[in-house]
């Protein structure tokens, strides 16, 4: 073939070239794998480890079946490749270079959540789903879950993800009993294995109006800040929030290529209605949630 | 091995082949690409507990596969930069219709290319993603794949060292 002409196109000689080499990864890179998992600690997810390693174990196995089905379904037919030795490199982080995000675009469409009882601001043609709610006692809110709410980039650029849900707290809840369900995934920030994140002004103030008559109040809320360019599923970082108004907890996340302006402004949007939210569920009591 | 460990060893075995191609064609070092697979799946194992939508596994999976050749590129890239690496982990499969000569030049010049080229390279026309996936696994803005992508084909395309018209290669005699 060498020195003769070729009537095809480039990107299939480039194509057919990349083709070329191994596909199956070594016996002994699977073993070396598999032999590290005891000695490789998993995140814990925050201050409430033992009702949260419940739930992360069977997110864990949800995500194996799912994740089993779709390789199942969607693996290519690779060919065999040779064999040959591996390294053990040490599991430590891996940063990658922070993305140059993108700006986020003008809030200009408004978001009234039919189950949750708020409303929030985001770019006209991103993609909404309304959350089915009530919130089920006792279980954990994942974003992507069918009980929130969920605004994402529009499809072709699934970069940035806003998620809210909102469930009544029995009397006397606090904060700190209402994040040890709301919040399973906060954990402390680790900016050692994460490039560098703005730091959050304290307080963040979320907009409260706690009927339509009433005048518009301003509370606190909570953020914490987790994950990091390298290993965040959206390779961006994670804003975690929650906020009780009006007898009702909110949390909200907010992730992606969103800095900590971004973030802010997003919050920004978000006005509380708790009277508006229908009649649901509600939170375990205090004492059940411990 | 307890079941999380065994449920992640399915996983293991199932993408560990597609991580390892596209490790391999961005990294072009059979034992390099074997670290940065490895590396990766223990950092999938570690962060595992912090994915929030099961749905998003393979792209996560992707994107830790691709980090882990960056660093693995760039902690030999100082003492590697002058060194060619020769093919060890043949026999390969070969396709025949690739001549020897654009087999040179396009090793040759995609060595030449940065990881976050060669990534976009290896996921577009080896791994087959569209071009948003690419955003998403690489974690960069489309217009950014968009741009790589168009440099390093151009880049690959000039390898092939001659004229290419109408579909038609024409070598130099």
């Amino acid at each position: 073939m060498t020195g003769t002409n070729a009537t095809r196109d480039p990107d299939s000689v480039l194509a057919a070239w990349l083709d070329e080499g191994p596909t199956d990864l070594p016996d002994v890179t699977r073993r070396a794998i598999l032999t590290a998992l005891p000695t490789t600690s998993q995140a814990r997810r925050g201050l409430f480890a033992p009702w949260r390693s419940t739930h992360m174990n069977m997110f864990a196995r949800g995500a194996a079946v799912l994740v089993v089905a779709v390789v199942a379904i969607g693996a290519l037919a690779l060919v065999a490749g040779p064999r040959g030795d591996v390294g053990a490199p040490s599991p430590s982080p891996v940063p990658s270079t922070p993305a140059s995000a993108p700006p986020l675009p003008a809030l200009d469409a408004t978001f009234v959540s039919p189950s949750h009882g708020y409303q929030v601001g985001y770019p006209t043609g991103w993609t909404v789903t309304k959350g089915i709610g009530p919130w089920p006692p006792g279980t954990a809110r994942y974003p992507a879950n069918s009980v929130s709410d969920a605004i994402v980039t529009p499809s072709g650029a699934y970069r940035m993800r806003f998620s809210g849900a909102s469930i009544a707290l029995p009397r006397g809840m606090t904060m700190d009993g209402f994040r040890a369900f709301a919040s399973p995934l906060s954990s402390p920030f680790n900016p050692d294995a994460c490039a560098p994140v703005a730091p959050l002004p304290v307080p963040v103030m979320i907009d409260y109006q706690a009927n339509p008559g009433k005048s518009p109040q301003q509370v606190e809320a909570v953020v914490s800040i987790n994950g990091c360019l390298a290993l965040a599923e959206l390779g961006g970082y994670i804003y975690d929030v929650e906020v009780i108004a009006g007898g009702r907890g909110y949390t909200f996340t907010l992730d992606g290529q969103l800095t900590t302006a971004d973030a802010l402004a997003w919050l920004a949007t978000i006005k509380l209605e708790p009277a508006s939210a229908p009649a649901g569920s509600s939170a375990p009591s205090p004492s059940a949630s411990k | 091995m307890g079941g999380d460990e065994r449920a992640f060893a399915d996983l293991v075995d199932l993408d560990g082949d597609r991580c390892y191609a596209i490790a391999y064609r961005i990294l072009r070092d059979g034992e390099r690409a074997q670290d940065a697979v490895q590396q990766a799946f223990l950092l999938a194992w570690r962060e595992l507990p912090r994915l929030r939508d099961p749905e998003r596994f393979e792209v996560w999976l992707h994107r830790l596969v691709v980090n882990a050749c960056y660093e693995e590129f760039r902690r030999y890239r100082r003492w590697s930069a002058n060194v060619r690496t020769l093919p060890v982990d043949g026999p390969a499969a070969r396709d025949e219709t690739v001549s020897i000569d654009d087999r040179d030049a396009l090793e040759r010049a995609f060595r030449t290319l940065s990881p976050e080229h060669r990534a976009v390279v290896v996921l577009h026309h080896h791994a087959g993603l569209p071009l948003a996936s690419i955003a998403e696994v690489a974690g960069v803005p489309l217009g950014t794949v968009k741009s790589r992508l168009h440099y390093a084909t151009r880049i690959l395309r000039d390898a092939l060292a001659t004229d290419w018209v109408e579909g038609r290669k024409v070598r130099p005699a």
